[in-house]
């Protein structure tokens, strides 16, 4: 990101001039290329300085980026929105709306701090697995919303502080989330433009690695905390006594859901042979479940309920992406990311034939990845990100350094596990973190800025090394 | 007719430096469904009531999500739910007041008024519109029971 920006920097002060041939149809006859670059840098900034709501900022980017004439009309703009990724976050809100509402969430995160006798530190790997998991199969944010209420609902009858297992949770939920396409907005990216990349690569490419660094960074943990934690046997016994049986609120609607899910994972894994594409599925399954949901009800209530459902779906989120898509996009379209596809080319001057440059390459982009999203949120770093390597890959192709597919995938993987490792380096790495930042002030333990990257940053370097190692020996010798 | 002349006038208040326990007592003790917090000015900063007193009960964490929680599972005893209240009762008021109610002013129309108190299920405080000071405070009985009366 920083690379990125300071590329662009560049680009406005002096390079843009030399692109004349791009200035056509723009405001005042204004040079394309300059206008875009100004929007992406101001937005990007804005964005980072976290003053104003993110989704706000990026609409009204993607908005000047159309009014200012960087598109010729308002259809190329459309056409710069990914709507796999919009619809498959969408539809995976909706399913997640709908089962929420059976208490199954909270369900396991009590099944599993009873399985450990309700001991602090059991309590805190067990929750954490369970993080991992509901991370890899759902949206990061959405996991922490299910499961940090219930975590400080057995922490404060625990009469326990939070910090270290919201502090777990943010970390697993991040690592977890790399596993696979759906589990982290950098891979839904990933896995939504690059045609190549499929569902089942993730299991196979990235899912492999993840229980390493789950197991890499329990024991950093265990260190800090292992021995702390401990708990009255009153206050356990009151843990004990929850009955998880009474958080299912609604069997019948959990059938239906579990069902669901199993349909759409079902679809993720089977579909893509077939040409579909994950949004399908996710829409789908949402859509399905609505229906399943509604069929017992009256027509009013039918409708309040789905109103009620699709009020819960995250908009934020939604319209962020929206306006993220059309300020890339014309950024694209404007020729900006082939001076910094340029720039990326230019790194791997020197290296001789594909190999070499796929290792460079591979190396630089996790890393590079993995401290920018550490800085800024992941999502719009890897928005930028995708077209630029895209056209790196054309111009290296163009220069005579061909990567075939398997070295381009190493690239991608490489971006995957440095941006969602790399959220975790911060209290701002990714939207996740901040969501338990925001649990952690209202339940009045606010997670200190500088006390958490004390304790992440160093777990988020350990986790980026062991990624470079598994990345360098499977795919780069 | 406004709001004015229906309303309770100098009503029962805590200031938001008073214990918690004191704003409990006066709700016990009057059977009201809330008291107005107010500053030494008498400036009103707040209301405390018995749905603020409800929530000092159950774990902290049931209000983090946005609809109603489910806590059937928990199996808190008497105890518990006890030792939750017993721990806060020194507290200053302030702290737990319902920092935004929803007030009225003494030249609010009746309707509004009646409207108010429908939505709020409470006692609503008559606020001096510029100086923020509490004047009153009107009950569902202050308006039902002059309606009640024989029309002229």
């Amino acid at each position: 990101m920083i690379a990125a920006l300071a590329a662009m920097a560049t680009m406005v002060s002096g390079g843009g001039g030399e692109e004349g041939g791009h200035s056509i149809g723009p405001i005042f006859g204004w040079d394309k290329l300059w206008i875009a670059g100004v929007i992406f840098v101001v937005t990007y900034g804005i964005i980072m300085t976290e003053k104003y709501n993110r989704a706000v900022v990026a609409m009204l980017g993607g908005g000047l980026m159309v009014l200012l004439g960087v598109y010729p009309n308002q259809a190329s703009a459309v056409a710069g929105i990914d709507w796999n990724t919009i619809g498959l976050l969408t539809g995976m809100m909706v399913i997640v709306a709908v089962t929420r509402r059976t208490g199954i969430f909270q369900y396991l995160a009590i099944w599993s701090a009873k399985k450990v006798k309700a001991r602090p530190w059991g309590i805190l790997v067990m929750l954490s697995i369970v993080t991992a998991v509901l991370s890899a199969l759902l949206d990061n944010v959405t996991t922490v919303l299910l499961i940090v209420p219930v975590t400080l609902l057995i922490t404060e009858e625990l009469e326990i502080k939070p910090y270290p297992f919201l502090f777990a949770e943010i970390l697993f939920s991040n690592i977890g989330g790399t596993a696979t396409l759906i589990g982290d907005p950098p891979n839904i990216l990933i896995g939504s433009q690059v045609q190549t990349i499929t569902f089942n690569h993730f299991l196979i490419h990235i899912a492999p690695i993840v229980p390493v660094v789950f197991i890499a960074t329990m024991l950093p943990i265990w260190i800090m905390w292992g021995k702390k934690l401990k708990a009255s046997d009153e206050a356990m016994a009151r843990v004990m006594n929850f009955k998880e049986r009474d958080a299912i609120t609604n069997v019948t609607l959990l059938k239906k859901s579990m069902f669901v899910l199993a349909l759409v994972l079902a679809g993720f894994i089977l579909g893509h042979p077939m040409g579909i594409e994950p949004a399908t599925v996710a829409m789908f399954g949402g859509a399905l479940l609505l229906l399943l949901d509604n069929l017992p009800r009256t027509p009013e209530e039918k409708s309040e309920n789905v109103h009620h459902t699709f009020g819960e779906v995250e908009w934020v989120t939604i319209f962020f992406f929206v306006g993220l898509f059309v300020i890339v996009h014309g950024l694209e379209s404007a020729g900006a990311l082939d001076i910094l596809a340029g720039k990326v080319v230019g790194f791997t001057d020197g290296a001789d034939g594909p190999e070499e440059v796929t290792t460079r390459l591979s190396i630089a982009v996790m890393w590079v990845s993995a401290v920018a999203s550490a800085i800024v949120d992941n999502i719009p770093f890897v928005a930028t990100m995708i077209p630029t390597l895209k056209t790196a890959f054309t111009q290296l192709a163009a220069n005579g350094v061909d990567l075939d597919l398997a070295q381009q995938h190493a690239v991608w993987w490489s971006l995957s596990l440095g941006a969602c490792l790399g959220g975790n380096g911060s209290l701002i790495g990714a939207s996740a973190n901040l969501i338990v930042a925001g649990f952690a002030e209202r339940a009045g333990t606010p997670i200190s800025f500088v006390k958490f990257l004390k304790h992440a940053f160093p777990l988020m370097l350990m986790s980026v090394a062991i990624a470079t190692v598994y990345v360098y020996l499977r795919y780069l010798v | 007719m406004t709001c004015a002349e229906i309303m309770t006038a100098d009503p029962t208040t805590v200031r938001a430096d008073e214990p918690l326990s004191r704003a409990i007592e006066i709700l016990r003790d009057n059977r009201f469904r809330s008291v107005p917090v107010v500053d030494a000015q008498g400036v009103m900063v707040g209301q405390f009531g018995i749905h603020g007193l409800l929530s000092l009960i159950v774990p902290k964490a049931a209000f983090m999500e946005g609809d109603t929680p489910n806590l059937a599972f928990v199996n808190d005893d008497f105890d518990d739910l006890q030792r939750r209240l017993v721990e806060e009762r020194d507290q200053p008021v302030g702290r737990f007041s319902k920092k935004d109610p929803v007030i009225l002013h003494p030249d609010t129309a009746l309707t509004h008024v009646v409207l108010s108190l429908y939505n709020c299920h409470n006692n609503l405080p008559v606020v001096e519109r510029k100086t923020g000071k509490l004047v009153g405070i009107v009950s569902y009985w202050d308006i039902v029971g002059r309606l009640l009366e024989d029309p002229k």
